[in-house]
């Protein structure tokens, strides 16, 4: 009865101390996660000039103004342009580069490890300034490939634009997802590809069975990674492009900052974000229903 | 310890003799242009006036702007961490701060008249920056844009500079060659929506001697002077006589031949390429316009505003408006130190500006364009209207997706649906 | 056949690594390398015929009138960056044990609260912040660009993910030795976490130095400006036909973040593979 009693003021006590050491957690998520989310929503309700004192209930208005602006989809179109590009150089320098390193003396990884990863470090706007100047009319890209004719508009070109943002960002994540890719590949139990060898499996089929399958949680986190970032794209385009050419190169978050910053349109920006994240979610659920392997988890 | 008690004890005093300092005289924020000319001369002209003006202080700050210094100016008024007092102001700017009752007007305050005869501006002022009745803005400098040819290259083809559409096209097929990066016009097909002031707008006005291309009812761009520019525009780039690739200083740099440039690219030219020879001349017009008549325009200019309703901050800020306007040694400053013209009617008669100008051929001649240059178009949505213009008409024609007609009328829709909102 | 493509296969993938290498630094070195060119080559060859530190200065004396304290607005990312790291750690730490190790009442709910936070994109958060932080008076403040940071839910669960691995033994042993809840963690739990302490530290302050949007939101002030602001605004606005000082500008934002990853790679690789999910 009595130990009952001092374990019970014992985990009491403990539930003190332990809500103490959360409250600074509790009360961020209150004022500084939950209240904004609301206010969002509120606002997004609104049509607010964001200097005038005049607020106005306009309810679903935004939200269909939104839908109605032959941009959403453009944006999405983009959102779209970047994701396959992205993905797709990503997964093949990234998981290039970890099957190369896996190759190498185990002395020298680290060396080619820091040596790649130094790129992830950068920050947006420099590499941008950086990129901007590389891949000008006259830098230097283009002064190389005039040596064998060619010349390319990188931001210019409404075309490809999309693509070479794609590409720079690539150039930042090659060496982080080559870590991860390079992780999988040591996770990977070598009875599997002795017992393939004794099946008279070739090094492709080999790749293709058992390789490909368990990198499959690195796969999802590019493809998660590229979607939210192709929606969240803000840095790179307001430095290189601002969004043009022929809004090629305009994304969610442009478009939001440009709304309401510029044009002061608080309550169609609003919107914009929910309409925004709700299209992230719709892309991330799907992506994850289709490529993902359960099977392969034991988290 | 008794070291530490005095240590504290004089900063005590030393803070308190700093608060008393602060508290007799008023400091007002002051922004002005993001440009490194601009920034150089307010840099010398704040400081002159701090030091003769002890009780009445300025802060002075460029505009913090990434693409818009008028994009900043709206949210930092919405946050209430505006400037008191800001420069480049344009008229349409100026009409959407009026409307949200941000301005002060100035011919409320004592001198106002005498202000505007002293430096010689009262019609400048009184006919292109009125808002019914009232003046807000102040205007600083009027800058005509011209095209910039490369006359070595000019010289060397033994072609004269190109007067109408039809002359550059000629120059093309004489002298293009993308492969070799060497192209005839340059077009500047950014988004940023002041851009099309320089290419669009001016050539509105050019073709159609001065007419605005929009008013704050409706559009009135859709027409042959609108159509004949647009047409001139698509073949240019269909013919690939204009890069669609980005460089730096193309002009400069001998890629293209010519572009439309304003004044204050003259002292960058010079400094960073002395070798480069260009003339200076009025903008390009249709085959079919008159010869013997005169070319208009495109004026960019841009004014100072008042934004503080603390009476206090109000007279010092008209205060210094006083002494930087009256007082024609800042006006010759300005010239000498940013190549950009005071907004006077006198520039080009009075002496002082006279010897710079003679000192400066190629300023004298963006000044002789002057009697041309055409303010922008009035409306308070400007900035919506030509992000529109650039979405609309501007892009699709350069990268062939409309055709010049077709994208007129839809901007003219477009547009005309924004001003009516 | 077979052992002759053996023999050439090791210098055939040292061969592609340093290609590889090479072109994933590049941007880098010309960045260095351009930043202490004179204007008129940057464009034209790779190889400057003479060096010069006039980029630099130009960068550091600010412009051509007004103080722009670039070396002030290092300090104003450090704060900006540091500050939030140390409580993004702390309160991390904290949240994670009382979670994790005391299981508070309902703690399965709060993790999977901050699962749902981890998830949630920013930019549904931008507009409202930005108004909270106008209604609060944080404008042109530290405090406003901070705020928002100072706890990461992310932080929260990778600690929670580690504290799992710790065996409960070694908290029971402190605590009948008498140690109060808080010195566990200061003592045992710290000392034990420190790959994940220097992975949590890494990650918030890159994120904290390279942060662009917010603070050139919140914050107008040339004094208080963070580096990537100052040198974002110095370039798109004002400045852009300078691109040597360009180059020095983005030299001097990118070192210090590079002098700390190497200073942190150990950890970085290590703690890498369990930590996985920051993007």
């Amino acid at each position: 009865m009595e130990s009952n009693l001092a374990e019970r003021r014992n985990v009491s006590a403990k539930n003190l101390i332990g809500y103490l050491f959360c409250s600074p957690y509790l009360i961020f998520t209150l004022v500084l996660w939950l209240y904004p989310f609301l206010w969002g929503i509120v606002i997004s309700f609104k049509k607010w000039n964001l200097i005038s004192p005049r607020q106005s209930w306009v309810w679903l208005k935004n939200y269909l103004d939104v839908l109605k602006d032959p941009m959403l989809w453009v944006m999405v179109r983009n959102s779209i342009y970047f994701m396959v590009v992205f993905t797709t150089l990503t997964t093949i320098t990234s998981l290039g580069l970890a099957l190369l390193i896996k190759q190498v003396p185990k002395k020298y990884t680290g060396f080619f490890v820091t040596g790649f990863l130094l790129s992830y470090v950068s920050s947006g706007v420099a590499y941008s300034m950086v990129f901007n100047l590389l891949f000008a009319g006259d830098g230097l890209v283009n002064n190389l490939l005039k040596t064998i004719g060619l010349k390319v508009g990188w931001f210019t070109n409404p075309k490809i634009a999309m693509a070479s943002i794609a590409m720079i960002v690539c150039w930042k994540f090659t060496g982080y997802y080559g870590l991860f890719f390079l992780a999988g590949l040591n996770n990977i139990d070598p009875t599997l590809y002795e017992a393939a060898v004794i099946d008279g499996a070739n090094a492709w089929q080999r790749f293709k069975k058992i390789t490909v399958p368990l990198l499959n949680p690195t796969f999802i986190m590019i493809i998660v990674f590229a979607t939210i970032t192709s929606f969240n794209l803000f840095t790179e385009p307001y430095m290189i492009t601002n969004g043009g050419p022929m809004n090629a190169t305009r994304t969610m978050m442009l478009e939001i900052y440009h709304r309401v910053f510029a044009l002061l349109q608080a309550g169609y920006g609003s919107a914009l974000a929910i309409v925004s994240a709700i299209i992230t979610f719709g892309f991330v659920w799907t992506f994850r229903k289709l490529f993902e392997r359960d099977d392969l988890y034991d988290v | 310890m008794k070291r530490i008690l005095f240590v504290l004890m004089v900063s005590v005093l030393v803070i308190a003799m700093a608060g008393t300092g602060l508290m007799a005289s008023t400091t007002i924020e002051f922004w002005t242009a993001p440009n490194p000319f601009q920034e150089a001369f307010w840099s010398e002209v704040v400081k002159e006036w701090n030091s003769t003006h002890p009780d009445q202080q300025i802060k002075w700050q460029v505009i913090p702007a990434g693409h818009s210094s008028e994009e900043v100016i709206l949210t930092a008024l919405a946050t209430g961490t505006g400037p008191d007092l800001s420069t480049n102001i344009f008229t349409g700017f100026a009409a959407q701060l009026i409307e949200n009752d941000y301005l002060v007007p100035f011919n409320q305050f004592d001198g106002f008249e005498e202000l505007l005869k002293a430096r010689a501006m009262e019609n400048i002022v009184k006919k292109g920056w009125g808002h019914h009745g009232n003046y807000y803005v102040l205007p600083l400098y009027t800058n005509p844009m011209a095209y910039w040819w490369n006359k070595d290259i000019l010289d060397e083809l033994g072609v004269d500079v190109p007067r109408t559409y039809g002359d550059v096209l000629k120059l093309g097929a004489q002298y293009n060659d993308p492969s070799k990066n060497k192209y005839t016009l340059l077009v500047r097909y950014e988004p940023a929506w002041w851009d099309r002031w320089f290419d669009f707008c001016l050539s509105y006005l050019a073709n159609s001697g001065g007419k605005p291309y929009w008013d704050e009812e409706k559009v009135l761009f859709n027409d042959e002077h609108g159509l004949k520019y647009m047409e001139f525009i698509d073949q240019l780039f269909r013919k690939q006589y204009a890069p669609i690739e980005n460089f730096q200083d193309p002009l400069q740099k001998g890629i293209v031949l010519g572009s439309i440039e304003g004044p204050w690219n003259i002292n960058y030219t010079k400094e960073a390429y002395p070798e480069f020879n260009y003339v200076i001349a009025p903008p390009l017009v249709p085959d079919d316009y008159p010869a013997d008549q005169p070319i208009h325009s495109f004026a960019d200019t841009k004014g100072m505003v008042m934004l503080t309703k603390d009476k206090r901050k109000q007279a010092v800020a008209w205060n210094f408006i006083k002494w930087f306007f009256s007082d024609i040694r800042h006006d010759v400053k300005w010239l000498e130190m940013t190549n950009m013209l005071p907004s006077r009617e006198d520039v080009l008669e009075r002496k002082e500006f006279a010897e710079y100008l003679s000192g400066n051929p190629e300023l004298a001649e963006y000044a002789k364009l002057l009697p041309y240059a055409v303010p922008p178009a009035l409306n308070s949505k400007t900035i919506e209207l030509q992000t529109k213009l650039n979405e609309v008409l501007w892009e699709p024609v350069i990268y062939g997706k409309k055709t010049p007609a077709k994208a007129l009328s839809d901007a003219e829709k477009e547009l005309n649906k924004i001003i009516k909102q | 056949m077979m052992y002759r493509l053996k023999k050439y296969k090791m210098p055939l993938v040292y061969l592609v690594l340093i290609a590889g290498l090479f072109l994933s630094i590049f941007p880098y070195f010309w960045m260095v390398l351009s930043s202490f060119k004179v204007s008129g080559e940057i464009y034209t060859r790779l190889w400057p015929t003479k060096l010069t530190l006039s980029n630099y200065a130009f960068i550091l004396k600010g412009g051509t009138g007004q103080e722009r304290n670039f070396a002030g607005s290092i300090v104003n990312s450090l704060i900006i960056s540091l500050i939030p790291t140390m409580s993004v750690v702390f309160f991390g730490m904290l949240t994670a044990y009382a979670l994790r190790r005391i299981k508070i009442w309902g703690y399965q709910f709060y993790e999977n609260l901050i699962v749902y936070q981890m998830l949630f994109p920013g930019v549904l958060f931008l507009i409202p912040l930005f108004l909270m932080m106008r209604d609060w008076g944080m404008i042109n403040k530290f405090s406003g660009m901070i705020m928002r940071y100072l706890i990461d839910p992310w932080a929260i669960f990778i600690y929670v993910q580690f504290f799992k691995t710790i065996p409960e033994s070694l908290l029971e042993a402190a605590r009948i030795d008498g140690a109060s809840e808080f010195k566990i963690i200061t003592r045992i739990m710290l000392p034990l976490s420190k790959t994940t302490t220097a992975i949590v530290v890494l990650f918030t302050f890159m994120a904290r130095w390279s942060e662009f949007l917010w603070p050139l939101i919140v914050n107008k002030d040339y004094g208080k400006m963070p580096l990537s602001v100052l040198l974002a605004l110095f370039t798109k606005g004002e400045y852009q036909t300078y691109p040597g000082v360009q180059m020095a500008g983005a030299t001097l934002l990118t070192l210090p973040i590079v002098i700390l990853f190497l200073a942190f790679r150990k950890y970085f690789e290590e703690g890498i593979s369990f930590t996985g999910l920051k993007g």
